[in-house]
C-alpha cells in the first residue's frame, strides 16, 4: 500500500512569510477596482485566507476581533449569511461564515439555531440542497448545508439519508460525481460528493469497484507536468490539487499520482515576490488559489505545513477539536 | 480574488495616473452601488430601477445580490401587466439582454441561474404555448453557446434542462392538463393519434421525446472534435431511453452496441492516446460484458457469457494490434489489462474455457505500464499485488 514520498523540494522553497503577507494585504487593497468588484466573495476570502494562515502555522496573523465582526455583520435575520452585510444570504457565504468561527473558536458568536434553521429549510424533496431562495440545485450545495450543519451539531435538522441517495444518483460510469443527476463528471463535485459521504460515513454506499473507478480516474487527472486538471482533455490547475488530491484522500489513494512531482509544480505557481499562488505558473495570484494550493502541498505532507482535513478543508486541528480524534 | 488564466503583471508600483485613474472608475463604480443598494433597500421596483441594475450587472455580473433584486423587479412588473403579450414581451427582452454577457461571461453561474428563473417564470405566468415556445428558442442559444466552447460546462447542463423541460411541457399537453389557464386542451386532438400505436406520440407541437434529435447532436458534435467528451457523456445517458423508446429487439440492441463499438475502433485508431475515447469505449465494454453479478442489468444489451466474451475477444484482438504500432501507450495498456479482467471474471462465473495466456499477457502489460506510466506507479502495484 502507501509508502513514504521522498521530496525533492526543499521546505524553504516555499515562500511563507511572503505568502502571509499578501494575504494579510488582502484587505487594504481598497484602491483597487478588483478589491470592489469581489465583494460577492468577501465572506469566502475571508475563510481562504483564514485556512491558509492556519496551514501555514500563522493563525493570529488576521486580527480575531474583527473578524468575528464582520462575520456577525453579515447574517441575516432568517439566520443565514450573506458575502457581506449588503449581499443576500446564500448557503455559500453561511458555510463559509461557520467554518472561520469555527476555526477561531467562536461559534457562539452568532445564532447558530437561526442559521441551522435556514440551512435546513433549504432541503428539496429529493434530498437536494438549493443554494438560497431562488431554487438553484447542486451537489455543491448538498456538500455546503451538511458541513453546516455538522460543525453546529444539528445534522438531525435535514434528512440525511435523502441528501445521501441524491448524492449517489449523481455517480456517471466514470466513476465521478456532476452537478446533479446526469451532468458529466467535475473534480470539484467530485470533491464534494466524496466529502458528502465521508462526512456521514456512507463510502461504503459506493461499491469497492466504482470506487476504484473513480480514483482511477482521479489518478488519471495528473499531467505530465505534474499539474492536476479537473475533467479530461484540460488544463492543469492549481485549485484542482485540492479537488482532485482530497477525493483521492477520502478514498485513501493519495499514492496513485506522483506526488512529489505535483509538489514541484504547485511549487512553481507562487508568486515568489509579491507571496500568494496563481492558477498556474506566470499567472496573476489570487487567495483562492493560495489556499487551495497550499492545502494540496499539506495534505501530501509536504513542507512543514499543518495538517489539513481532506473532508472539511479546515486545520486537522480544528476538526479535532469539533469531532474528537478519528 | 479567484482568477483563472490572467498573466502576472511585471510591476508592483502603478504609476500615478494610473493610479488616479482607478480611483476615479472605483468612485463611479461604488456611487452606482450605492444607489442600486438604495433602491432595494426601498423596495422600488420600477422600470428606472431595471435599468439601473442593467448598468449594474454589466460591469460586474458576478454581484448575485443584485440579479436577486433584478428578480423581484421583474416580477414586480409582470404583475402589473394584464395581458399574455406584455408579460411575453418582458420575458423575451429579458432574455436579450442576457445574450451579450453569457457571451461575454460563458461561466458565470449567476448569469445562468438568472436566466432559468426567467424560463421558470415563463412556464408559471404564460399560457402553455407561450411557455413553451420560450422554451424552445432556448436551444438555438444552446447550439452557439457550445458551437463557441463545445465543452462549456454550463452549456451543456443547460442544454439537458432545457431539452427535459421542453419534453415535460409538450407531453404535459398530450396528456391534456393545461386545464389550469382555462386554455383549451391542446392535447385533446392528439390523443387520436395516440391510439392504436402505442409507443410513438405524434402531434402538433412534435414529439414529446427529443432523445433521437439529442442522441443526433452528440454524434454531429464529436465528428466536430473526437476528443469531446462532453458530447460522449451525453451519449452515454441518452443510450438505454433511446433504445427502450425504440422498442429495440435485442438483435437491434446488439446491432448498435457493434455500430458504437466500431466509432470506437475507428476513432481509437485516430489517436489511442484520447482519454475521452477511451473512457466511452471503457463504458461500452463494461456495461454490456461484464460478469453478471457486477452488472445485473445493462443498459444496452444484455448478453449471455458467450457473447460477452466474442466482444472481448475481438476488442482485445485490435487493440493488441494497435499497441503494436504504439507499444507506450499507458491507456491502451491499461485497457487491456481491463479487458483481460473481465474474462477472468466470465471464466470464473462458469460456463467458459479458461485462457491462461491472458493472465501472462496481463502481466506483461502491467509491467510495461509501470515503465511508461511511473506517475501512477502506486495504483500498478496495487493491481499486480491482485494479479
Amino acid at each position: 500500500m502507501a509508502t513514504a514520498v521522498t521530496f525533492t523540494n526543499k521546505p524553504e522553497e516555499l515562500f511563507v512569510d511572503k505568502h502571509v503577507k499578501y494575504i494579510q494585504s488582502l484587505d487594504t487593497r481598497k484602491d483597487e477596482l478588483e478589491y470592489w468588484l469581489t465583494e460577492h466573495l468577501r465572506l469566502n476570502g475571508v475563510y481562504w485566507g483564514l485556512t491558509a494562515l492556519h496551514l501555514l502555522g500563522r493563525p493570529d496573523a488576521l486580527p480575531r476581533d474583527e473578524t468575528i465582526k464582520f462575520v456577525q455583520s453579515c447574517q441575516h435575520e432568517n439566520g443565514g449569511f450573506g458575502a457581506h452585510p449588503s449581499h443576500d444570504a446564500h448557503l455559500l457565504y453561511t458555510l463559509s461564515a461557520i467554518q472561520i468561527l469555527a476555526m477561531i473558536d467562536a461559534l457562539d458568536a452568532v445564532d447558530t439555531e437561526a442559521c441551522a434553521a435556514y440551512v435546513a429549510g433549504l432541503q428539496k424533496p429529493s434530498g437536494v440542497f438549493a443554494g438560497d431562495e431562488w431554487g438553484e440545485e447542486d451537489t455543491r450545495f448538498v456538500y455546503t448545508a451538511l458541513q453546516t450543519l455538522k460543525i453546529l451539531n444539528k445534522l438531525d435538522r435535514v434528512d440525511v439519508e435523502k441528501a445521501v441517495d441524491f448524492v449517489l444518483r449523481c455517480q456517471n460510469y466514470d466513476g465521478g460525481f456532476g452537478v446533479v443527476p446526469g451532468a458529466e463528471s467535475h473534480s470539484g463535485q467530485i470533491f464534494t460528493c466524496v466529502g458528502v459521504l465521508s462526512m456521514t460515513n456512507n463510502l461504503d454506499r459506493m461499491t469497492p469497484a466504482s470506487r476504484d473507478q473513480l480514483a482511477g480516474w482521479l489518478a488519471q487527472r495528473q499531467l505530465p507536468n505534474g499539474g492536476l486538471n479537473g475533467r479530461p482533455e484540460k488544463l492543469e490547475d492549481v485549485c484542482y490539487s485540492w479537488w482532485v488530491l482530497s477525493s483521492l484522500a477520502m478514498l485513501g489513494k493519495l499514492h496513485w499520482i506522483d506526488q512529489n512531482k505535483l509538489v514541484g509544480w504547485i511549487l512553481s505557481c507562487q508568486d515568489e515576490v509579491r507571496g500568494g499562488l496563481a492558477d498556474r505558473k506566470g499567472d496573476a495570484v489570487d487567495v483562492f488559489h493560495t489556499v487551495f494550493g497550499l492545502a494540496g502541498l499539506s495534505l501530501v505532507g509536504w513542507g512543514g505545513l499543518k495538517e489539513v482535513d481532506p473532508i472539511y478543508c479546515m486545520p486537522v486541528e480544528t476538526t479535532k477539536r469539533l469531532f474528537g480524534p478519528k | 480574488m479567484s482568477s483563472h488564466g490572467i498573466a502576472r503583471s511585471s510591476t508592483t508600483v502603478r504609476s500615478g495616473k494610473a493610479r488616479e485613474a482607478d480611483l476615479l472608475k472605483i468612485k463611479e463604480y461604488n456611487t452606482l452601488v450605492a444607489e442600486v443598494q438604495d433602491l432595494k433597500s426601498s423596495n422600488e421596483y420600477t422600470k428606472e430601477t431595471l435599468t439601473k441594475t442593467s448598468t449594474l450587472l454589466s460591469q460586474n455580473p458576478e454581484f448575485n445580490t443584485i440579479w436577486n433584486y433584478r428578480r423581484r423587479i421583474i416580477l414586480h412588473l409582470l404583475s402589473l401587466l394584464p395581458l399574455e403579450d406584455e408579460k411575453l414581451s418582458l420575458i423575451t427582452s429579458e432574455l436579450r439582454y442576457l445574450l451579450p454577457l453569457l457571451q461575454s461571461y460563458p461561466k458565470c453561474y449567476w448569469i445562468w441561474n438568472y436566466r432559468i428563473f426567467l424560463l421558470q417564470t415563463a412556464s408559471a405566468q404564460l399560457s402553455h404555448a407561450s411557455g413553451l415556445k420560450v422554451w424552445k428558442a432556448e436551444m438555438s442559444l444552446v447550439d452557439k453557446m457550445l458551437g463557441r466552447d463545445s465543452r462549456n460546462f454550463h452549456g451543456w447542463g443547460y442544454r439537458r434542462y432545457v431539452v427535459n423541460n421542453i419534453e415535460g411541457l409538450v407531453s404535459q399537453a398530450q396528456k391534456g392538463n393545461d386545464n389550469a389557464k382555462g386554455e383549451p386542451p391542446a392535447a385533446a386532438a392528439a390523443e387520436v393519434n395516440t391510439s392504436g400505436t402505442g409507443s410513438k406520440v405524434v402531434k402538433e407541437e412534435g414529439e414529446s421525446s427529443m432523445v433521437e434529435s439529442e442522441f443526433a447532436y452528440t454524434s454531429e458534435m464529436y465528428k466536430k472534435s473526437l476528443s469531446n467528451f462532453s458530447a460522449w457523456h451525453n451519449r452515454s445517458k441518452l443510450i438505454s431511453r433511446l433504445l427502450a423508446e425504440r422498442g429495440a429487439s435485442k438483435e437491434e440492441r446488439e446491432t448498435f452496441l457493434d455500430g458504437e463499438l466500431g466509432i470506437m475502433q475507428e476513432a481509437l485508431f485516430t489517436d489511442p492516446y484520447d482519454q475521452s475515447l477511451q473512457l466511452y469505449n471503457h463504458w461500452l465494454i463494461s456495461a454490456t460484458c461484464s460478469p453478471r453479478q457486477s452488472v445485473p442489468e445493462s443498459e444496452i444489451v444484455d448478453l449471455v457469457p458467450s457473447e460477452k466474451m466474442e466482444i472481448l475477444v475481438r476488442t482485445m484482438e485490435w487493440m493488441k494490434e494497435l499497441l503494436e504500432e504504439e507499444p507506450e501507450c499507458r491507456l491502451l495498456l491499461e485497457e487491456l489489462i481491463f479487458i483481460g479482467g473481465l474474462m477472468r471474471g466470465l471464466v470464473a462465473e462458469g460456463g467458459l474455457d479458461a485462457n491462461d495466456e491472458v493472465v501472462v499477457e496481463m502481466k506483461i502489460w502491467l509491467e510495461k505500464l509501470m515503465q511508461v506510466d511511473p506517475m501512477r506507479m502506486g495504483r500498478w502495484k496495487e493491481m499486480a499485488e491482485k494479479l
